[in-house]
């Protein structure tokens, strides 16, 4: 009974950063039609600025995390209107290949300027305490944290079906030439998706960061991103959240009942069949198969 | 009341090769203005550096008063100048109505607040929308698909619905690309009358990238020809006899461009029906 909750509370719990990742790779794709291979970089740089500052300079929290969010905001907007904007009309590889290489670029940097090290970040509103649940301990900043993910997403995902900015992004993603026709900005438009996409892997990255530690490795949990991704369908964003959560519990359910070295092979078994059954993924569009 | 249009000395190039070569000239308030010439003269690339699609090397484009060099293409749609695409662009998974009823965005944006906060008055300017919309389908013989779904339209009646779909709010000025590529005989005409009836009751002025000569006289009053992007002729259209010479004596100066233009457009009309 314990290992059941725990489980599923381990599950809940990576789904939550998952979910974030994810969400901004689909505002990224219904944007630019791109996939970013750097998005796990936007995660982690983030969440080691956060911890870097609060560890070695004594900066407060919340300080240490706008900065970052700037930081995270700027390389997007670098990465798509320097880089991305310049790939219009090009080959759709050329431009995941240059996310690719932006990754690359990151890492080196992030060897470089974090070497390696492990951090811890503290958020300082965070209840303390844990409570039991059947006897099995769970931490009150864990299941703040967790929440607070998957409310985000939620709000995001509102905000995109029923705002005016969200209904200029879904104009935008369907026919860019038609929306800019209705008056819409479109370079605006992707801009902005690029930098909340941006914004919201440094949440989940950051938000990880503090129920565990930040480390290289996160950069693994970035890549299951990418089965996430094709579970959930590329473009749709309660799409998201369910692949986030579902291969979070995948993880979870493997490393509890089998064993953690058939983490991959479990996730992409599941996923290969999902894409034998439903291209377009659990929650995405027909039309969305030709990657 | 300055010309609507005026164009000088505009240039576009295309990493290394001039698509346009130091083009100018004016389009009066009412007046319609048909722009032929062989395939990749630079008709289309001329109408997106007028809408702001693409940026000219050098010149300048004026628009109803305004310079609008540097403007992007939403910037040129809100000022009042719309344009419609050679391959249509309409959501094929929405109804025919609702794609004409796209155009109103440029007016009345979609918000929720006003929906919320003031939803009688929003409702009445939606169902005004609604009304323009079917009034202008009626007017190209199109009232009975209004509730079809676009993408069981034939293509030509897509483009129709493009151009409708441009027409809303009456647009002072309104930029329309090979209107007529890949319509047969009947919405050809249908779309003469329409562009026709745009004239006449909005005053709307016109500039036509066009290949069929039929269309360019029974709606145009001036023509320029273009080839290898350089503006070759500027005339009335009654003063010139033989229009569909007009795009082959601009091509003649170029002994590589073999094609006549009667040929190239044929051609065209065939490629742009089988990739709706």
């Amino acid at each position: 009974m314990s290992l059941l909750l725990a489980t599923l509370w381990g599950g809940f719990s990576v789904g939550a950063t998952l979910a974030l990742i994810v969400l901004g790779m689909v505002l990224i794709f219904r944007a630019t039609d791109t996939f970013n291979f750097a998005h796990g970089h936007f995660m982690l740089i983030p969440a080691y600025l956060v911890g870097k500052w609060q560890v070695e300079n004594d900066m407060p929290f919340l300080l240490a995390l706008t900065c970052a969010l700037l930081v995270v905001s700027a390389l997007s907007a670098f990465l798509y209107s320097a880089v991305l904007r310049k790939t219009v009309g090009m080959p759709l590889f050329i431009p995941v290949i240059a996310t690719l290489g932006f990754a690359a670029i990151l890492d080196g940097v992030i060897g470089m300027v974090f070497q390696s090290q492990l951090y811890n970040i503290s958020i300082p509103a965070l209840p303390d305490g844990a409570f039991d649940v059947a006897g099995l301990r769970i931490g009150t900043g864990a299941v703040v944290i967790a929440g607070f993910a998957y409310g985000l997403g939620i709000l995001v995902a509102l905000i995109v079906q029923y705002t005016a900015v969200g209904a200029r992004m879904r104009a935008v993603g369907q026919d860019s030439m038609l929306a800019s026709q209705g008056g819409i900005n479109v370079r605006r438009i992707y801009l902005g998706s690029w930098i909340v996409a941006g914004v919201l892997a440094a949440l989940g990255g950051i938000a990880y960061g503090s129920t565990n530690i930040v480390s290289p490795s996160m950069l693994d949990l970035a890549f299951l991103a990418f089965p996430a991704l094709l579970l959930g369908g590329f473009d749709s964003i309660p799409g998201a959240l369910v692949g986030g959560l579902c291969v979070g519990m995948i993880q979870s359910a493997t490393s509890a009942y089998i064993g953690s070295e058939y983490l991959p092979l479990t996730t992409y078994s599941l996923i290969l069949v999902v894409l034998l059954v439903r291209p377009q993924g659990l929650l995405g569009t027909q039309e969305v198969t030709r990657v | 009341m300055t010309s609507p249009v005026a164009v000088s000395g505009l240039s576009v190039e295309f990493g290394g090769v001039r698509a346009l070569d130091d083009v100018g000239f004016q389009v009066e308030e009412g007046e319609a203005m048909a722009i032929v010439g062989p395939n990749g003269a630079g008709k289309s690339t001329l109408l997106n550096a007028i809408n702001g699609v693409v940026r000219p090397a050098a010149g300048s484009v004026r628009l109803l008063g305004r310079q609008v060099d540097g403007w992007r293409a939403h910037q040129v749609a809100r000022h009042g100048v719309h344009r419609t695409f050679q391959h249509p662009h309409v959501l094929e998974s929405e109804s025919v109505l609702r794609n004409v009823m796209i155009g109103g965005h440029v007016d009345r944006e979609w918000l929720w607040s006003p929906q919320v906060l003031r939803p009688f008055a929003t409702a009445r300017r939606e169902e005004e929308l609604r009304r323009e919309c079917l009034d202008l389908l009626e007017t190209a013989d199109l009232g009975g698909a209004a509730h079809m779904k676009t993408a069981d339209l034939p293509y030509g009646m897509k483009k129709l619905v493009d151009i409708l779909r441009s027409l809303v709010g009456s647009p002072t000025v309104l930029l329309l690309d090979e209107p007529s590529s890949g319509m047969g005989e009947v919405d050809r005409q249908t779309l003469i009358n329409l562009l026709l009836k745009v004239r006449a009751e909005f005053g709307t002025t016109l500039l036509i990238v066009e290949h069929h000569m039929d269309v360019v006289r029974a709606v145009a009053d001036r023509v320029i020809a273009l080839a290898q992007g350089t503006l070759m002729v500027d005339a009335q259209v009654a003063e010139v006899s033989d229009l569909t010479n007009l795009g082959l004596a601009s091509a003649a100066h170029d002994p590589d461009i073999s094609i006549p233009a009667a040929d190239s457009a044929m051609a065209e009309s065939l490629t742009s029906k089988e990739k709706p």
